[in-house]
């Protein structure tokens, strides 16, 4: 049996930290599906990045290295789907029937062998801005001034 | 060589001198702002080619690491080739990636889906969604080749081709103001390609087998409003990226006038035979059989100039420095300290696939450095062994260039060689010829000076002695 080893704590502390700021909304704000939230954001910006079949296939580990930790039920029934552009499917359900804080433990267990797969392959310097970028808003439109002070 | 001839290729010169009329981007890649005299045009559109393995895409992250901030992003869109994850693993191993720059000043997009659906309108409007939204100072689409497979492919006949495509991507991005690269893996009957003509500036990267060594090559095959330095640029690639060593010229452009004074030999009584010392900023070779001393006469004419408070680059072939170090302790002379103090820098080249001109760019930066005015070559039939294959078989242009570049910069040159005369005499100002004659049934050793250019000499051969103490010429009463 494939073995994997322990999850770093950097890691696990990002991906905390992004479900935690994702759960801090405003009052009245829709916090039930914030794992699924962070998730998807974090798959929208790593498909950005490396394309929808690269970012699945780094879902897909990640899925099946915190499925492998186990002590996490919610996590049974989330697959990643080839034919959503979203990598990870049936969280959101998987929340409903087991309560958000088990989603929030079984998404946190996803994003940091995430985040800790991504750091092995390039670097966990990069591997944390992206993810911690992708707790953020796009950057702005046209950000650069151009020659003469204008901004088309 | 490819070649590109029409109206591309005329230059305004006059506006390139100016600098007035088109800002300039420097490359960062040490050598090529050299080749590009300058720099890349502003805003020009650029194709980085060449074949697998060539450097391309570090050519092109390498500039973009240089160049790109957080205020003036670069867009670095990957497409079907190199998947961009294994791209970056790779890449980050070089010193010039700055991984804190990632999602900052450098973006990584990636252009699949577009492409996947064949799709040219699509990737052309992601490309410009990106570049307004982001606002880049700098582009690479990494690479256009992929891009060109999947149109090619397509039934539509309705659709964008490829060379709209090119024509509308390189509208958007000069109106976007920005320098942009794609990258292409493309050989020279692709030259038709519609990307060729509408690319302000055309890099060409190349590997060239020969034997068992392999030289990288650079090539400006066209760069619109520059007037780049001519040929084929060697250049290595290491962990600190690409380092481009521009071609020598054969006749060099500003070439020092030479200083009317000579420079003792070192050694006793070669003075005399020489008119008074080796010519400054001559090329001097020492040349004669195997232990005949050569390698002891150049280390006393570098010695010589220590002593007189010089500086003094040795360029060694044959031994590693510390042996070349040692072995000048043992005649007394201290270089050793010498190299401590920044008056003697001893470089030491032997990997076997050199070029000529990353061998003059060794010898320049220490010269550069120390402020040498003497260098020692030991030994030319080292230095061609050391060469690549591709050089080693036009020695004579090899040395020729490098002789006639380290000379106009003023030092004076002493070289050693074995190899006979008529191969590479024709290159020095100055010939002293060892040889062993048998007198009494013993081989002694006897020079002669055979050729001072410009310049009176001995016309006698004379003895000379390899003593504890270095060698000395035997005073003949002349």
């Amino acid at each position: 049996m494939l073995r994997h080893p322990p999850v770093p704590s950097r890691a696990r502390e990002l991906a905390r930290q992004l479900l935690t700021r994702e759960t801090m909304a405003p009052p009245g704000a829709d916090t039930t599906n914030g794992a699924d939230r962070v998730c998807r954001r974090a798959s929208d910006e790593l498909s950005r990045w490396i394309g929808n079949d690269g970012c699945r296939a780094l879902f897909a580990r990640a899925l099946a290295t915190a499925q492998a930790e186990g002590g996490h039920p919610v996590l049974d029934t989330v697959r990643t789907s080839a034919r959503s552009v979203y990598c990870l499917d049936g969280l959101s359900d998987a929340a409903a029937r087991h309560g958000a804080a088990a989603a929030t433990e079984g998404a946190a267990a996803v994003l940091a062998a995430l985040i800790e797969l991504l750091g092995r392959l390039i670097g966990d310097d990069m591997a944390l801005s992206l993810l911690e970028q992708s707790a953020y808003a796009r950057p702005p439109t046209a950000a650069r001034p151009r020659r003469g002070g204008a901004t088309p | 060589m490819i070649h590109l001839v029409g109206r591309d290729d005329e230059i305004r010169e006059d506006a390139i001198e100016e600098g007035s009329l088109i800002g300039s981007v420097l490359t960062g890649v040490p050598g090529l702002d050299t080749v590009l005299r300058g720099g890349l045009p502003e805003l020009s559109f650029n194709l980085v080619a060449g074949g697998p393995g060539a450097g391309k895409t570090t050519l092109a992250q390498q500039i973009v690491f240089s160049n790109a901030t957080v205020e003036r992003p670069a867009l670095y869109f990957t497409v079907l080739g190199e998947p961009t994850l294994k791209m970056l693993r790779y890449q980050r191993q070089f010193r010039f990636f700055q991984s804190d720059l990632v999602g900052t000043a450098v973006h990584f997009i990636n252009l699949a889906e577009e492409v996947l659906r064949d799709d040219l309108a699509a990737v052309l409007h992601r490309i410009v969604d990106e570049v307004e939204r982001i606002g880049p100072a700098f582009v690479v689409v990494d690479s256009c080749r992929t891009l060109g497979l999947h149109a090619s492919g397509r039934q539509a006949s309705d659709a964008m081709g490829m060379e709209q495509f090119v024509q509308r991507l390189a509208l958007q991005l000069t109106t976007w103001e920005v320098t942009s690269f794609l990258i292409g893996e493309y050989a020279a009957p692709d030259l038709a390609n519609p990307l060729f003509t509408v690319a302000d500036g055309i890099l060409w990267l190349s590997q060239a087998p020969e034997r068992n060594s392999v030289v990288r090559k650079l090539q400006v095959v066209k760069m619109r409003g520059r007037a780049p330095i001519p040929g084929l640029h060697t250049f290595r690639m290491t962990e600190r990226g690409l380092q481009v060593f521009p071609r020598i010229p054969g006749h060099q452009e500003a070439r020092r006038p030479r200083r009317q004074e000579r420079l003792a030999t070192g050694v006793p009584g070669l003075d005399a035979m020489t008119g008074g010392g080796y010519p400054a900023g001559d090329a001097v070779l020492i040349t004669g059989p195997a232990g005949s001393g050569k390698t002891m006469f150049a280390t006393q004419f570098l010695a010589d100039g220590l002593v007189r408070g010089e500086a003094a680059v040795a360029v060694v072939f044959e031994e590693y420095p510390d042996a070349y170090l040692a072995r000048a302790t043992a005649l007394g002379l201290d270089l050793q300290a010498m190299t401590e103090r920044n008056k003697l820098a001893v470089i030491y080249l032997r990997p076997l696939d050199l070029s000529v001109d990353e061998t003059l760019a060794a010898i320049l930066e220490e010269v550069e450095r120390l402020g040498a005015t003497r260098v020692v070559i030991d030994s030319l039939s080292g230095f061609e062994m050391a060469l690549a294959p591709t050089f080693r078989d036009d020695f004579r242009e090899s040395l020729y260039r490098l002789v006639g570049a380290l000379t106009a910069t003023g030092v004076t040159v002493v070289m050693t060689a074995e190899t006979p005369l008529d191969h590479v005499s024709f290159v020095t100002d100055d010939i002293i010829v060892q040889r062993y004659v048998e007198i009494a049934g013993e081989l002694r050793p006897m020079l002669t000076v055979v050729k001072m250019r410009g310049s009176a000499h001995s016309r006698h051969s004379r003895a000379y002695e390899i003593t504890a103490r270095g060698a000395v010429v035997a005073d003949a009463g002349e």
